[in-house]
């Protein structure tokens, strides 16, 4: 049978059920008998209590559960919004770049957009006097009649594109005269982005 | 592991993750609010969750979920939370003596404690922290806690042998000076760690 001393050593097992089933009845009936044990131990267990208390009277804040339920089950989170948008933005680049309709739709669209928002207006561009025909010829691979008609001068700007000079008494140097091909110059007239024509009232050769 | 790396889970794990394990939220907060504070204890809670709806692929169902939560929430306080390393070290080493009950217990007046209670709790170290914690709050047996705090039983033992003197300790200090006690003035020489 245990005695005062064996009791208080064992006092924490006894109260969490963990000693075995004989040291459980020895000690109790120890603790039938003595009065001192029983208060140690009664007041082990109103320690217990009230550290349960105490720390179980801490609610957590209405909102947690939502905010747990929302990142965990969120189908929208902003991490996957991103990845679904990358992940479209990346398919519609690459059936622009390798679908030849989806580059001709997106370059139409992307045009017409151009001529909307760009109404004529007076301008001041600088480029280089370029063969149209030839250009043609070499970027599209379309007969150039240069050797039978002569060149055709046109205004290639610095992103590519070729302007056509609408035919005028400005222009008409600008448009046959064969050793002005290759000069950088700078016109000053109007745009007609929707024709690819630009109206020249003047020009300086750079 | 399952979860967000293989994929979201099917709606059943997401009812079922709601049925057995979101209503220990309540338990794993209060835990996380005596270990990180009030003001971190949502976060830990959060981290805890998310860390258990990635693995929750990986648990049994037939198992105990609430001791799969809270070995979760260890590990996660563990890797993040636990404050630096400059709290002493616990005396643990060696043969496991404990520390038997004596009678000035009686003198703490039991219906004044409550709020000296946080207090007291505070000034414990954490690993006592945590096996009182969840022992006397959680119910937790003690095969359960060595798996949590993942320690051998007879250091759970300990902890919560010591932990609970020392608790009453400051508990009784309080109470005799009416303000909360500084742990260096309670510590007996077998808890004062080795430096």
């Amino acid at each position: 049978m245990m005695d005062c001393k064996q009791i208080r050593e064992v006092l924490d097992l006894y109260i969490d059920h963990e000693l075995s089933t004989e040291a459980m009845f020895s000690a109790d009936v120890h603790l039938s008998e003595c009065i001192a044990c029983r208060r140690a131990l009664l007041n082990l267990e109103r320690m217990r209590h009230a550290v349960r208390t105490v720390v179980s009277s801490h609610e957590p804040p209405p909102t947690l559960e939502r905010k747990v339920r929302y990142k965990l089950f969120s189908r929208w989170r902003p991490g996957s919004m991103l990845g679904i948008a990358a992940s479209f933005l990346l398919l519609v680049f690459i059936s622009a770049m390798f679908v030849h309709q989806a580059r001709t739709y997106w370059a139409d669209q992307l045009e017409s957009w151009a001529c909307r928002i760009d109404k004529p207006h007076e301008v001041m561009l600088e480029g280089k006097i370029e063969c149209r025909d030839c250009k043609l010829h070499e970027r599209y691979d379309v007969p150039a009649m240069c050797s039978t008609k002569g060149h055709h001068g046109a205004l290639e700007t610095p992103d590519g594109k070729i302007w056509n000079f609408l035919e005028s008494k400005s222009s008409e140097a600008l448009i046959h005269d064969a050793t002005l091909l290759g000069k950088r110059i700078r016109v000053r007239g109007r745009l007609f982005r929707e024709s690819g024509d630009v109206q020249v009232d003047s020009y300086q050769i750079l | 592991m399952g979860g967000e790396g293989t994929g979201t889970p099917m709606p059943g794990r997401k009812k079922l993750f709601d049925q057995i394990a979101l209503p220990h939220l309540v338990s794993l907060y209060r835990t996380a609010r005596q270990l990180a504070g009030p003001d971190k204890a949502e976060d830990l809670v959060q981290e805890t969750l998310l860390c258990a709806w990635k693995h929750f692929n990986s648990f049994d169902p037939a198992t105990n979920c609430r001791a799969w939560l809270f070995r979760i929430l260890r590990n996660v306080w563990v890797s993040h939370w636990r404050k630096s390393r400059l709290e002493l070290p616990l005396f643990e080493e060696g043969d496991i003596q404990f520390e038997p009950y004596y009678d000035w217990e009686d003198e703490i007046l039991w219906n004044e404690i409550p709020e000296r209670i946080e207090t007291a709790l505070r000034q414990l170290p954490v690993e006592y922290r945590w096996a009182i914690l969840l022992a006397d709050v959680e119910g937790f047996s003690y095969q359960e806690i060595s798996r949590t705090m993942d320690c051998p039983i007879g250091t759970v033992m300990s902890r919560l042998n010591r932990g609970r003197r020392m608790l009453g300790r400051l508990l009784k200090a309080q109470c005799q000076s009416g303000e909360p006690d500084s742990p260096q003035g309670v510590f007996s020489e077998k808890t004062r760690g080795k430096s």
